[in-house]
C-alpha cells in the first residue's frame, strides 16, 4: 500500500508541508489540521505523523462506531463522529488522524501530493509500505 | 466572512501592573500605512511612549508584532518584531527573530502584544486561544532559557512555544535580548534588559485557530511562483549548505571581516573558525525556521571536551563577534561561547563587541586593576571570553561594568577607553567593515536603532550586482553605485534600502531571499499581500510605506534630542585607514555620504526630517515634535 515517506536527513523541519496540507484540505494555513506534521529534533532526527495505511488499521478497530473504514488505502469516514470521541486520534500509532472540531469530523492523508510539489529539499515521497529512502 | 485576510485582526495589550488585558481590533487604515510588524510598533510607542522616560522604567512599553505573512506559506514566513525604547541607546530600540514563536502567536488568535507596566513579582505570561493567563515566574527566575522553556513546556505540553529572557535580561543587562525557540534570539537594542525591568520572564503561545487567506483559488499557484524564485536564487544552496557561515571566509578575503576590535579586518586564522571547518567538523545538519526554503541555520555539536553542547548555529555576526573580533581561533570555545550567550540570552553582536573594547583597553594598558582583578584579557584567551560572558550575564565584578555595553563601560572606566568603543548611538558595531563597504558605514551611522547592518542591508554593492543596480537604479548609476569602496550614490542606495528593509519587517518575512539580492521584491510582495490579504497596494504606496516608518523611528529619536550629531561613526572609521588587505588606506566618508542620503531623505542638514516630508508622508502628528529652528542640533531638555 502507499503511503508518505520523509527523507529524515533531507528534512530540515520548515513546516512548509504542514502549511500547504492545511490549506489544500481546510482552506485556511493552520498546521494543527495537517494531515501531515512534522517535529524535528535537536540531534537532527525528524518525526513524522502521516497516515501509514496499516495493514490491519487501528483506528478501525478502535472506533465505537465502526465510522472508519479503509478500502484500497483510501480512508472514509461513514458515520459522523461521536461528540469529543477521538480514540482514534489517541490509538493511531503514527499520530497520522487529525481532529477537526469545526465538523466534528477527522481525517488523514489522502497522498494529494501538494506537500510533495512545495518541500523545498525534494524530502517528502510516496513509497509502498516497506521501501525507504536510497 | 472573516474581517480580515492574512491578519487575526487584534493585539492584546497586557498591563502587568494591574493585570488588565484588553483586546484592540485592527482598523484596515492602520494596516494601509503601517502593514504590521515594525510599522505597528513605530507608530503605536511613538504615540504612546513620553520622550524622556526611563528605558528600564514603568512607562516603557515593549510590543511584539507579527505581520500579514507571518505563519504562512509566503516563503520565509518567521518573523515577529519587537520593539520599545532601548536602554541601551536611550533611542528607538527594535529586534527581530525568526523560529517558530511568531507564527504560533498568530495561530493563537493575535498579531501582536503590547506589554505595559511592570509587575511587582516575576511572571511569565501564557496565551493559548485568545486565553491570556498571567503567570507566577518565581521558580523560573534565574534559569537560563533553555531551562525555562523546558520547564514551561513540561507544564503546558510540548507544543508551546516560549520566548523568554535568560538572567542577563533579568540582571537589565544592556547587551541582552529576548531568546525564541531556544536558539533564535531578537537580540538587539537591549530588549531583554526592557523584558527584565518589567519581571516578565517569557511569554508561552500556542494555538490551534487558522489564518484565513482572501484568494483561495489562487493562492497556492502565487506562493509556489514565490517558492520557485527563491529556489533559483543563486545563494539559495550556498545558505542550505553553510548558512551564513561561509560569509567568514567571503568576509576575510575581501578585507571586510572585524578582528582584535577592528584595528584590522583581515583574520589571519579566518579558516580555523569559518563555514568549511564548521561544515565539517560539527554540523549535524541545516535547521529552518518555520515556512523557510532556505534553512540558514545550523544544528551543530561539540561532542566531548569542556565546550560539550548540542544546539544551532552560530551564524556569521557571533563568528566574528566571538571569534576574530576576540582574537578567537579555537572554533570549539566559539561554538560554545555562542550557545552560552543563548542560554543567558546575550546578544552576541554586543558581548563579543564589549569583550573586544575591553581586550584592546586592556592591550593598551587603560584598564585599572581596580576593575578587572586578575583578569587575562589577552586576544584569543578563550577561557576568558567564557567567563566574561557569564560574568556579565550575571553582573559579576568586571561583567556588571560591561553588562552596560561599551560605551556605557567606557563612561566608567574613563582613562581615554572611549577611544575604542566601535558603536554608533551607544549600540555595537555588527561585523561590518565600513571602510571595505562604504554603504554599510553609512547604514551603520544613520540606523535609528544604532549600530545596525540589518535596518538598510545594502549589500548590492558588497557583491556588485550589477543586473540588479541597472535595473533598479538605473544605467546611469553602475558602476559607482556597485563598487564598495566607492562611496559615491551611497546615499541613495541606503535611502532605498532602508524603505525597503523596514517595509519587510513589517510583512513579517526575512531578508534573505527580499534584500539579498532582491529575488523577491516590490512587485512580488504587492501580488504576495493581494492574494493574502485581499488588500491592494501600489508600488509606490509600498514604497511610501517603508519610507514612512524610516521618518517615524527618525522623529522617535529627533524628539529624544538626537540629530545629525549622533549620525557618526568611531574615529577608527573616520580617520584610521584600513591597514591591509584589498582595502587597505581605505576610510569612511561619513559626511560626503550624509549629505547625499539627507538629500535623499528630505532631512535638513542636521538631519532633521523637514516639514513638507512629513506632510507628504501623512505624519502630522509629529510635526509638534520638530525642534525649533534655533534648537536644530541641540539636545531638548529631557522631559
Amino acid at each position: 500500500m502507499k503511503h508518505i515517506s520523509l527523507d529524515q536527513s533531507k528534512c530540515f523541519g520548515c513546516k512548509i508541508c504542514e502549511i500547504v496540507c492545511s490549506f489544500t484540505k481546510e482552506k485556511e494555513i493552520n498546521p494543527k489540521l495537517a494531515r501531515i506534521r512534522i517535529e524535528p529534533k535537536i540531534d537532527g532526527k525528524v518525526i513524522i505523523h502521516v497516515c501509514h495505511k496499516c495493514d490491519t488499521p487501528v483506528c478501525v478497530q478502535t472506533c465505537p462506531i465502526h465510522a472508519i473504514k479503509i478500502e484500497n488505502g483510501q480512508f472514509t469516514l461513514t458515520k459522523q463522529c461521536i461528540e469529543n470521541c477521538s480514540l482514534c486520534v489517541e490509538a493511531c500509532p503514527h499520530r497520522a488522524i487529525v481532529y477537526i472540531p469545526e465538523r466534528n469530523s477527522i481525517d488523514v492523508c489522502d497522498l494529494c501530493g501538494e506537500c510533495i510539489r512545495f518541500c523545498p529539499v525534494s524530502a517528502i515521497h510516496i513509497v509502498e509500505r516497506g521501501g525507504t529512502h536510497a | 466572512m472573516p474581517e480580515f485576510y492574512g491578519y487575526c485582526g487584534k493585539i492584546v495589550r497586557i498591563d502587568l501592573e494591574t493585570r488588565k488585558i484588553k483586546e484592540i481590533q485592527l482598523s484596515k487604515s492602520l494596516i494601509k500605512k503601517y502593514i504590521g510588524g515594525s510599522g505597528f510598533c513605530s507608530v503605536t510607542l511613538y504615540n504612546e511612549l513620553k520622550p524622556g522616560i526611563d528605558p528600564l522604567g514603568k512607562e516603557n512599553k515593549l510590543f511584539f508584532s507579527t505581520g500579514p505573512f507571518t505563519g504562512t506559506l509566503w516563503p520565509q514566513s518567521s518573523r515577529y518584531s519587537v520593539a520599545a525604547k532601548s536602554p541601551l541607546t536611550d533611542g528607538w530600540g527594535e529586534a527581530h527573530s525568526g523560529g517558530f514563536w511568531g507564527p504560533e502567536l498568530k495561530f493563537a488568535g493575535y498579531d501582536g502584544i503590547i506589554i505595559e507596566g511592570v509587575s511587582s513579582n516575576p511572571v511569565y505570561v501564557f496565551i493559548e486561544d485568545n486565553k491570556i493567563n498571567v503567570h507566577d515566574a518565581g521558580d523560573i527566575w534565574g534559569q537560563t532559557t533553555h531551562e525555562t522553556e523546558d520547564r514551561l513546556k513540561k507544564e503546558w505540553g510540548q507544543h508551546i512555544k516560549v520566548a523568554s529572557i535568560g538572567p542577563a535580561g533579568e540582571n537589565k543587562v544592556l547587551v541582552s535580548c529576548i531568546i525564541n525557540d531556544k536558539h533564535r534570539a531578537a537580540a538587539r537594542s537591549g530588549l531583554g534588559a526592557v523584558m527584565g525591568s518589567k519581571n516578565l520572564k517569557a511569554v508561552a503561545v500556542r494555538g490551534t485557530q487558522g489564518i484565513n487567506i482572501f484568494n483561495k483559488d489562487e493562492y497556492l499557484d502565487v506562493m509556489s511562483k514565490m517558492h520557485e524564485k527563491i529556489g533559483n536564487d543563486p545563494f539559495t544552496e550556498t545558505k542550505r549548505k553553510y548558512g551564513t557561515t561561509y560569509l567568514v571566509e567571503f568576509m576575510n578575503e575581501i578585507g571586510r571581516f572585524p578582528s582584535y576590535n577592528f584595528q584590522t579586518s583581515i583574520f589571519e586564522y579566518a579558516d580555523m573558525i569559518g563555514g568549511e571547518k564548521i561544515c565539517k567538523n560539527y554540523l549535524i545538519k541545516p535547521s529552518a525556521c518555520f515556512g523557510c526554503t532556505q534553512s540558514c541555520g545550523r544544528l551543530t555539536t561539540v561532542k566531548e571536551g569542556p565546550y560539550r553542547y548540542i544546539g544551532v548555529s552560530p551564524e556569521y555576526e557571533s563568528l566574528s563577534a566571538l571569534g576574530s573580533r576576540c582574537g578567537n581561533t579555537d572554533v570549539e570555545a566559539l561554538l560554545y561561547a555562542h550557545y552560552l550567550c543563548n542560554l543567558y540570552g546575550l546578544d552576541t553582536i554586543g558581548t563579543g563587541g564589549v569583550i573586544s573594547w575591553a581586550m584592546e583597553c586592556y592591550e593598551k594598558k587603560l584598564l585599572d586593576k581596580k576593575f578587572i582583578g586578575d583578569l587575562n584579557l589577552e586576544w584569543g584567551d578563550a577561557d576568558t571570553t567564557i567567563s566574561l560572558i557569564r560574568m556579565i550575564a550575571l553582573r559579576e565584578g568586571f561583567g556588571d561594568i560591561l553588562a552596560n555595553g561599551s560605551y556605557k563601560a567606557a563612561e566608567i572606566v574613563g582613562n581615554d577607553t572611549m577611544k575604542y568603543v566601535m558603536h554608533a548611538k551607544k549600540q555595537e558595531i555588527a561585523a561590518q567593515d565600513g571602510r571595505a563597504h562604504k554603504s554599510m558605514g553609512l547604514a551603520t551611522a544613520v540606523s535609528p536603532r544604532g549600530a545596525d547592518h540589518l535596518y538598510a542591508f545594502p549589500v548590492l554593492d558588497e557583491g556588485g550586482f550589477d543586473k540588479e543596480i541597472r535595473k533598479i537604479y538605473g544605467e546611469e548609476y553602475w558602476p559607482e553605485m556597485g563598487e564598495r569602496r566607492n562611496p559615491k550614490y551611497k546615499g541613495y542606495l541606503v535611502y532605498s534600502n532602508e524603505n525597503f528593509a523596514v517595509l519587510v519587517d513589517s510583512l513579517g518575512t526575512c531578508k534573505y531571499g527580499t534584500v539579498i539580492p532582491p529575488t523577491l521584491y516590490y512587485k512580488e510582495i504587492q501580488q504576495g499581500l493581494e492574494v493574502t490579504t485581499g488588500m491592494k497596494f501600489t508600488i509606490e504606496e509600498l514604497k511610501q510605506i517603508g519610507e514612512r516608518i524610516v521618518n517615524l523611528n527618525r522623529m522617535f529619536n529627533v524628539r529624544e534630542g538626537f540629530s545629525r550629531a549622533d549620525d557618526i561613526l568611531p574615529s577608527r572609521f573616520l580617520t584610521e585607514p584600513s591597514p591591509e588587505g584589498p582595502s587597505k588606506g581605505e576610510i569612511v566618508e561619513l559626511d560626503y555620504m550624509l549629505e547625499e542620503y539627507y538629500q535623499h531623505r528630505g532631512w535638513d542638514a542636521d538631519g532633521i526630517p523637514r516639514k513638507e516630508k512629513l506632510i507628504q508622508l501623512d505624519l502630522e502628528f509629529v510635526l509638534d515634535d520638530l525642534p525649533l529652528p534655533k534648537d536644530s542640533g541641540r539636545r531638548r531638555d529631557k522631559a
